[in-house]
């Protein structure tokens, strides 16, 4: 096995705009190799390989092939040096038949299928998988369409291939599939750099884990030196001292309780599986898990945009009664005088409309507030000038199109308007991605300060340096199931960094 | 700044859109000019019916000039058979216009919304006929006996068909008409059955089929209709519409054509006979002429061969018949001295027997006639109680292949 | 008999012209572009079409022109301007992303008033009817088949007894479905049209295939107006008789779904029943209903294929949306 160094990447870094994506990062990848690219959401992962693959260009570095000095400026560059990318969604022709698929943008072949055919089964015996080419894409399911993209890359003749979180929406039946073709793969000679956070995989399938953290190259270590808790903490790294004021609140009192909440996709995986606890009035409950583990389809699911396919949420109202939610959509919750407040994620997409303003969008929740079929705008034109005012956002008026407005300033908004609703359930996700310091800050004590309204308030976050100091109480998520739930109070960031990747954590180590 | 662009902009767009609703055309002012409005529904572009007019309007123009009367006209153009009428009837008033002549059939009950808040302005509907009989003064109809030329067409429609017969392209049975009609209403029925009938006083076998296609004027409907009737076997198509394309379409199929409102020789050389027209210069002359002598025309306007109102275009000798000429010269006079009657009744019968009795006018808006007995000394008599055409029956010989609109 | 036969046929007139829209706007759309100025490019083609012709004779004298010529002459004219006016679509919706929809409305206003007044210019400046010379209307309109293969009974007159622009417009379709389904460049415009972002990542130039595709689909159509013209029309200039005609031509496009040789046979039976009311009838229905069957016809066509849910007669996935590269 020729393990001879096929790429090495020098300092590269790469900017976009004020965020530093990668920050003058060393990379060797080796042929016969299997190497797992590790890191959190954010920490350069997948930026550093699309440098590879052509899709971006590199702001400083350089980039060596066999010891000389390559540049890739377009996939078809990748391919030319024998780097192919299979990215996590998938570049297919729906309508199109595997083969077809497979040739786009090859000009130098004649379109035969026998020959096309041919080599296509060559390749699937040497790596011993199976498709048919005269298939159509539709008619597949992801893990063919993985199958295709992965023939297509070694049709071109790719011998370092890069797979994107490919684990991602398989069946661990069809994992070990992939992961046996890996094996035939590195068993040629080819090197192969695997993108993911799951760290049992990474345990199982690799040779070499390389770890990034926040855009910084951590370090390299050979798997079978090291273990998931190692791992884990060159992943997150040690605990950072942020001063947040978190106040206690005197007697919280449960107001929402899951129960046993399951949810599926419209492709058949699931994305919450038995998932139980109960949020407190007076309490901020943070909710930490890596992306994808379920933390958006339960923040809908309770608020009734996501469809649930068994369990229950109930809301216990002032007079204890508890409120069955499940089963009802968002308006009929309302009616039901549930006062439950959501600020999404995607602010521009799901929690404003752009090219309205502040005074627009004040009226989204209260339009029916009208008499008869008109619209009153006196409130919430009142609304927006009180959060205009009080949260000091930054806009030339009222009907200035909030799209227009800075990251932060939008968040404000949003926030502003859903605390104005007086809820006695506030639901946030990933309030301060993208915000300033001082933003954040703003944002944290309104959340406290709500909290010390006796309002439940989850907040779904990435930054566990901020969940260990804002929240009472954190929930982990993996895989769509619940890890642990902890004191934020006592538990560490290892602890809870061990959680989100391993489920039970430490116990089931 | 950026309101003001937007408000700008959409000042701009209303002021051009009120200018969109037809153009007019003034010309230079003079002194003793009268002015007088016509309101068209096309333009001269299409070189047929609304071009007809305009040639009228050109040629009363000069005639009334040499007798030292300057007109001055606003035009029209355009117009829909709606309430942009009402607009342009009021706008030409407004120019102070003493007359309005509104050409086209449909603007009659918009001209007549118009025509009581300007009392001391004459109104003139062309080709319909509520104006005449209304309690108005001031409102007119005219048309003229186009029945007349229709005939005189047919005349040289039938002597072809003889010439074919006689050089065996036909047999007599096979010499069928056929005729691409508008609207299945009068005025349309009048004129294919004067035309059929002139056609019948020389080529005694000839029998006629009408296609409707529901438009004045629907250039790809038009020739569908008479590549349709060529294909049921006609050998002579007519019209009653507005484009060239029957006349194309007749070329192409090999038969022959004669046309309505304008010449149509030069497009279709080997198929096109003759045409023929109202020659509204006559009308305009004579209502400009008495208006401004201080009299009033007849409320009702109707002339025809006789006085030139309705001519001829130039025969095609090159495919006519020989002798057709002569013969067409001898029939205008006969007509002109009375001694035919077009609709002679001992000429056609419907459903076999002789027609003794018929209504010309409808005076209820049932749209069925219900007084003056049109039919006296031996025929039917045309545009005679009234100048715009009324004769409805369908005759033997004349075959209906769908009945539209 | 004889009367399907003649139906048929002179649904072959009209459906020519069709047939020439429709294949013009699938190659458009299958890059992903739609182009609703279909109706404006075809005016503009009517137009220019037979000006071109109009002025060789006149430029040459009537009894020295050459029908092959003259045919020559209109086809490339019309093409032209159907050509560059989709360029400047194509410029507005491909380089400056702008909405396809409305860019498209706005060139069927612009189209048909640029051919309505290149039309009326001639007319005014000649005086009179812009009209081709009877020998050129011959060559332009008459059947080019030999006689002999006419006078086969029945199939004769339904095959061979046509214009040459209906064989050019079938020689047309089948080439463009040997295109699609059999080049690489075929495949590769598929891509584009489908999955704008999978053909890029391919490494095929998107902007380049829509454009050309947009540039070439419009020339044919324009090429179906000047059809018009010298087939219906006689070789006449007419103001209003294009009106409508690319409205059609894209409801033809949906029912013939987005393939040419459907094409074929679509636009004869679109022809058809545009002209069946004044040739045959059946007693209780309106004439009316007659004109409108075609639209009535495309409507089902489209509420049954979105109905069944089949992935192989959809529209082009990326069918009016503008695509761009995504730089984070």
């Amino acid at each position: 096995m020729n393990t001879s160094c096929a790429i090495e990447m020098r300092g590269i870094t790469k900017r976009f705009g004020q965020v530093v994506a990668n920050d003058s990062i060393d990379l060797s990848i080796k042929r016969g190799e299997i190497l797992s690219l590790l890191g959190e959401n954010g920490s350069g992962k997948t930026t550093l390989m699309n440098m590879l693959a052509g899709i971006y260009q590199p702001d400083e570095g350089e980039i060596l092939q066999d010891g000389l000095p390559i540049a890739i400026r377009s996939p078809k560059d990748a391919y030319d040096h024998g780097i192919g990318m299979i990215h996590q969604h998938y570049k297919l022709v729906d309508v199109f038949t595997a083969a077809q698929n497979i040739v786009l943008g090859l000009n130098d072949q004649k379109l035969d299928l026998k020959s096309i055919n041919a080599k296509v089964k060559a390749i699937c015996d040497k790596y011993s998988f199976v498709i048919d080419p005269a298939m159509k894409i539709y008619d597949m399911s992801v893990s063919q369409k993985q199958t295709v993209e992965i023939v297509k890359v070694l049709y071109r003749g790719a011998d370092i291939l890069i797979l994107d979180e490919p684990t991602a929406v398989l069946t661990p039946q069809e994992t070990d599939k992939l992961f046996a073709v890996l094996h035939n793969m590195k068993a040629d000679g080819k090197a192969v750099i695997i993108i993911t956070h799951k760290l049992n995989e990474v345990m199982e399938i690799s040779d070499e884990v390389a770890v990034l953290r926040k855009g910084k190259y951590i370090g390299t270590v050979k798997t079978s030196e090291t273990d998931p808790q190692a791992l884990t903490d060159m992943m997150v790294g040690h605990a950072v001292v942020l001063n947040i004021d978190r106040p206690k609140f005197e007697k919280p009192v449960p107001r929402l309780k899951v129960q046993g909440l399951t949810c599926i996709d419209h492709e058949g995986i699931t994305k919450l599986d038995g998932v139980s606890f109960t949020a407190n009035g007076g309490e901020i409950l943070g909710v930490a898990g890596i992306a994808g583990s379920g933390q958006k389809e339960l923040l809908e699911s309770i608020s009734g945009l996501y469809p649930v396919k068994e369990g229950s949420v109930s809301f216990i109202g002032g007079d204890g009664k508890a409120k069955e939610l499940v089963g009802m959509t968002p308006m009929q919750i309302r009616k039901t005088g549930v006062g439950m407040a959501f600020v999404p994620e995607d602010r521009l997409g799901m929690g404003l409309v752009g090219s309205m303003g502040m005074t627009g969008n004040m009226m989204l929740r209260s339009w029916r507030k009208g008499k008869g079929i008109f619209l009153n705008k006196k409130s919430p034109e009142d609304l927006a000038k009180k959060i205009w005012d009080e949260l000091e956002v930054v806009t030339p008026s009222t009907s200035f199109p909030v799209r227009r407005m800075s990251g932060g300033n939008v968040q404000k908004v949003l926030v502003g308007r859903e605390i104005a609703s007086q809820p006695k359930i506030l639901m946030t996700a990933y309030p301060v991605r993208g915000l300033d310091i001082n933003t954040s800050y703003t944002i944290y004590n309104l959340l406290t300060e709500q909290k010390m309204n006796g309002v439940a308030v989850l907040f779904v976050g990435e930054d566990l340096d901020v969940l260990l100091e804002l929240c009472d109480r954190i929930l982990v998520l993996c895989g769509g199931k619940v890890s642990g739930i902890v004191d934020a109070r006592s538990a560490t960031k290892e602890e809870i960094g061990f959680m989100m990747t391993t489920l039970g954590g430490k116990e089931n180590a | 700044m950026k309101k003001f662009t937007v408000l700008l902009m959409v000042m701009l767009m209303t002021v051009s859109m009120v200018f969109a609703n037809g153009t007019t055309e003034a010309a230079p002012a003079k002194s003793e000019a009268i002015k007088v409005g016509l309101i068209c529904i096309g333009d001269e572009n299409d070189q047929g019916y609304t071009y007809n007019f305009i040639r009228g309007q050109k040629e009363a123009t000069e005639k009334l000039a040499a007798e030292g009367i300057n007109v001055e006209w606003v035009t029209k153009y355009n117009i829909g058979e709606d309430s942009t009428c009402v607009d342009a009837n009021i706008e030409v008033a407004e120019e102070d216009c003493k007359i309005i002549f509104n050409n086209s059939y449909g603007f009659e009950p918009f001209m007549l919304e118009v025509a009581p808040n300007y009392p001391n302005i004459d109104f003139v509907s062309c080709t319909n006929c509520v104006s005449s009989h209304d309690a108005l003064p001031n409102t007119f109809n005219a048309f003229a006996n186009i029945y007349e030329g229709r005939y005189v067409a047919g005349v040289v429609a039938g002597l072809k068909l003889n010439q074919m017969i006689s050089e065996g392209k036909i047999t007599a049975d096979k010499a069928v008409i056929g005729y691409v009609g508008a609207f299945s209403f009068a005025e349309v029925i009048s004129g294919f059955t004067s035309y059929y009938l002139g056609a019948k006083s020389v080529c005694p076998s000839v029998t006629m089929k009408v296609s409707f296609v529901g438009s004045w004027s629907d250039a790809t409907a038009e020739a569908d209709a008479a590549k349709a009737l060529a294909d049921q076997g006609c050998v002579m198509i007519s019209q009653h519409s507005d484009n060239t394309t029957p006349a194309t379409a007749a070329q192409s199929a090999g038969i022959f054509h004669t046309g309505y409102n304008n010449d149509m020789t030069s497009v279709a050389p080997n198929a096109s006979l003759i045409s023929t027209r109202i020659d509204w210069s006559v009308y305009f002359y004579e209502f400009i002429k008495a208006f401004v002598a201080g009299e009033k025309l007849d409320q009702d306007w109707c002339k025809g061969m006789e006085d030139d109102a309705v001519k001829m275009t130039e025969l095609n000798t090159a495919i006519a018949a020989p002798g057709t000429q002569a013969k067409m010269d001898q029939v205008i006079a006969d007509i002109s001295s009375g001694k035919i009657q077009v609709f002679d009744t001992s000429k056609f019968t419907v459903k076999g027997a002789t027609v003794t009795h018929a209504f010309a006018r409808d005076t209820n808006g049932d749209f069925a006639a219900d007084t003056d007995e049109a039919v006296f000394d031996g025929a039917y008599h045309e545009s005679y109680f009234q100048s715009a055409p009324y004769f409805t029956e369908q005759i033997d010989g004349i075959t209906w292949l769908n009945a539209a609109y | 008999m004889s009367a399907i036969i003649a139906l048929i046929v002179a649904a072959v007139t009209f459906g020519t012209v069709l047939m020439f829209g429709t294949l013009g706007e699938i190659l458009t759309e299958k890059s992903g572009n739609l182009n609703l100025g279909v109706e404006g490019i075809m005016y503009m083609g009517g137009a220019f079409g037979l000006a071109g012709a109009f002025n060789y004779e006149q430029a040459v004298g009537a009894a020295s022109s050459s029908g092959l010529l003259a045919i020559l002459i209109a086809i490339i004219s019309a093409f032209a301007a159907g050509a560059i006016a989709s360029l400047v679509y194509g410029f507005i919706t491909i380089t400056l992303r702008a909405n396809q929809n409305v860019t498209g409305l706005a060139l069927t206003i612009f189209g048909t008033g640029v051919g309505q007044f290149t039309g009326e210019f001639l007319r005014v400046r000649e005086g009179n009817f812009v009209a081709l010379s009877n020998h050129l209307k011959d060559s332009f309109a008459n059947p080019i088949m030999p006689k002999f293969l006419q006078d086969i009974p029945i199939l004769g007159k339904i095959l061979f007894s046509h214009s040459v622009f209906f064989y050019i417009a079938v020689i047309l379709a089948i080439a463009m479905h040997l295109f699609f389904v059999k080049t690489k460049k075929g495949m590769y415009l598929r891509a584009v049209g489908e999955s704008p972002s999978t053909a890029d990542a391919a490494g095929i130039n998107i902007t380049l295939y829509k454009y050309l595709a947009t540039i070439i689909g419009g020339g044919i159509s324009a090429i179906g107006g000047m059809v018009y013209i010298v087939t219906t029309a006689g070789c006449v200039w007419n103001h209003a008789g294009l009106s409508g005609v690319g409205w059609l031509a894209v409801a033809l496009v949906i029912f013939c779904l987005w393939r040419p040789l459907n094409a074929i046979w679509g636009s004869v039976l679109f022809g058809a029943l545009m002209i069946m009311y004044l040739r045959v009838r059946i007693p209780f229905i309106p004439t009316e209903i007659y004109k409108i069957l075609p639209y009535v016809v495309t409507v089902i066509v489209l509420v049954f294929s979105s109905m069944r849910n089949n992935k192989e007669k959809q529209p082009p996935a990326s069918l009016g949306a503008n695509y761009f590269r995504e730089e984070r």
